[in-house]
């Protein structure tokens, strides 16, 4: 997590020297039109009487799912390491004749405890390794795997599922701010999986893209780029069930959190 | 802000509230009004309190109690955030008349239209513009505390809130909407 006052990225260009206060530029008059403004809006409406056996309801519902999906990836977690541990025993073992292994799956799942403060904000740990940047031609249809395939242009990011429909987010159209850095988030999908993925932007020393789940599972996504370092790229990542909302989070080289979108 | 009183709302403690059922009271007209600014739709206003709500109870007993009201806003913003990928700012692009049967002061025709064209000016802005200006003119944070609620550097929120004091002072309907004598009202002050 970027803590307050944490000093610019050297690398995000000139948005991200500090900027003046924002009241400077504005009388003092226009701020305060615009409080009332605000105060007028709020006070427009008159909220219901409190839902709270609702909301006490659906925030058991919301610990149980929580509680299950936790339980459920640290079996997983415990499946995998072991399976590691089988693997990686395997392929030290001077006498094999084995091929050389083939290369990991673009997403990986490291489950985590849960922090006993935890709170709706993004972890601020690092992931272990830089994810290596995959450099791709524009145009050059990527299998994600699934049925996704993902492509780049100059415009940016383009993808399509198995439906056959396609979607794409622009870098040039004025929604994204390029000189600070920053992801964005789409995913698709249903209840045994979902395909993530999203832009990041404003650095040229990404070291990696990571979701978090509400149980605290982390997901490292592949990253493609196009040739030059243009400054963006694109991420992408597969989950399972997940029974909330993902935080994203990108990181430099160094593993020093450059934005993250909270969960 | 102030805690509003919500007195049709009936607490009914159990034995895992451990004050939450004083707190939902105290912070629901609040968060809603606070949530209404986010939204700009009254019902999407409710149901964002209600699922932030929800999850602060199913995290009760691991929240801080001294840091309830930034754990809280956080939530807000975060699951507003949240919404909006989900909808892909659909909502957020249309601006909506709030219900008037629900506003105190329905029927004031004048009222109305500086508040539709408040709601205007918000669409405008980025999800994380809107929230900056929000928690900086409505709930009156400082930018250390709008950067620890949005989990972001003083700068990014400064960038933002210079970018969204711009567009919110040049934007045609805003800027043109009269405004009447009024005393700045007490709920833009903590």
């Amino acid at each position: 997590m970027t803590t307050p006052g944490t000093a610019p990225d050297p690398e995000t260009g000139p948005g991200s020297a500090p900027a003046p206060d924002p009241d400077d530029s504005a009388t003092r008059a226009e701020v305060d039109r615009i409080r009332e403004a605000f105060a007028r809006e709020a006070f427009g409406v008159t909220p219901s009487p409190v839902p709270l056996a609702a909301v006490r309801s659906a925030g058991r519902s919301f610990r149980r799912r929580r509680t299950a999906t936790f339980s459920a990836l640290s079996a997983l977690g415990a499946a995998t390491v072991a399976a590691a541990v089988v693997v990686a025993v395997a392929y030290t073992d001077p006498s094999s004749s084995a091929p050389a292994p083939v290369a990991a799956p673009p997403a990986t799942v490291t489950p985590r405890a849960p922090s006993p403060t935890s709170s709706p904000e993004p972890t601020s740990t690092p992931p272990r390794t830089s994810t290596q940047v995959r450099v791709v031609a524009p145009g050059e249809r990527v299998d994600a795997g699934k049925g996704w395939k993902v492509w780049l242009t100059a415009e940016g990011k383009h993808w399509v599922g198995p439906d056959g429909l396609e979607n794409s987010r622009s870098v040039i159209d004025g929604n994204v701010d390029t000189a600070e850095p920053g992801v964005s988030h789409q995913s698709s999908g249903n209840p045994a999986g979902a395909f993530h993925s999203g832009l990041y932007y404003g650095t040229r020393a990404v070291g990696g893209v990571e979701l978090t789940g509400p149980g605290g599972e982390r997901i490292t996504a592949t990253l493609l780029e196009l040739p030059g370092r243009p400054g963006w790229g694109v991420w992408y990542a597969h989950t399972g069930a997940t029974s909330g909302d993902l935080s994203v989070a990108m990181y430099d080289r160094a593993g020093k959190l450059l934005s993250a979108l909270p969960g | 802000m102030p805690h509003e009183p919500a007195a049709d709302s009936e607490p009914e403690a159990t034995a895992d509230d451990d004050g939450f059922a004083a707190f939902a009271v105290a912070a629901w007209p609040r968060l809603v009004r606070t949530a209404q600014l986010l939204t700009g739709d009254f019902h999407e206003a409710e149901d964002l309190v209600q699922t932030t709500l929800a999850k602060v109870y199913g995290r009760w007993r691991r929240v801080p109690r001294s840091e309830i009201e930034l754990y809280v806003r956080r939530a807000l913003v975060n699951n507003n955030l949240s919404r909006l990928r989900r909808k892909r700012v659909a909502l957020l692009l249309t601006p909506v008349l709030p219900e008037s049967l629900r506003h105190t002061h329905a029927g004031h025709a004048e009222h109305v239209e500086q508040r539709t064209a408040l709601q205007e000016a918000l669409a405008d802005l980025t999800a994380r513009q809107r929230a900056v200006m929000v928690l900086r003119y409505w709930e009156d944070l400082t930018e250390q505390e709008i950067a620890s609620v949005l989990s972001c550097s003083i700068g990014t929120v400064k960038t933002h809130a210079r970018r969204g004091l711009a567009a919110l002072r040049t934007h045609p309907r805003l800027a043109a909407a009269p405004v009447p004598y009024a005393p700045a009202p007490s709920g833009a002050r903590r």
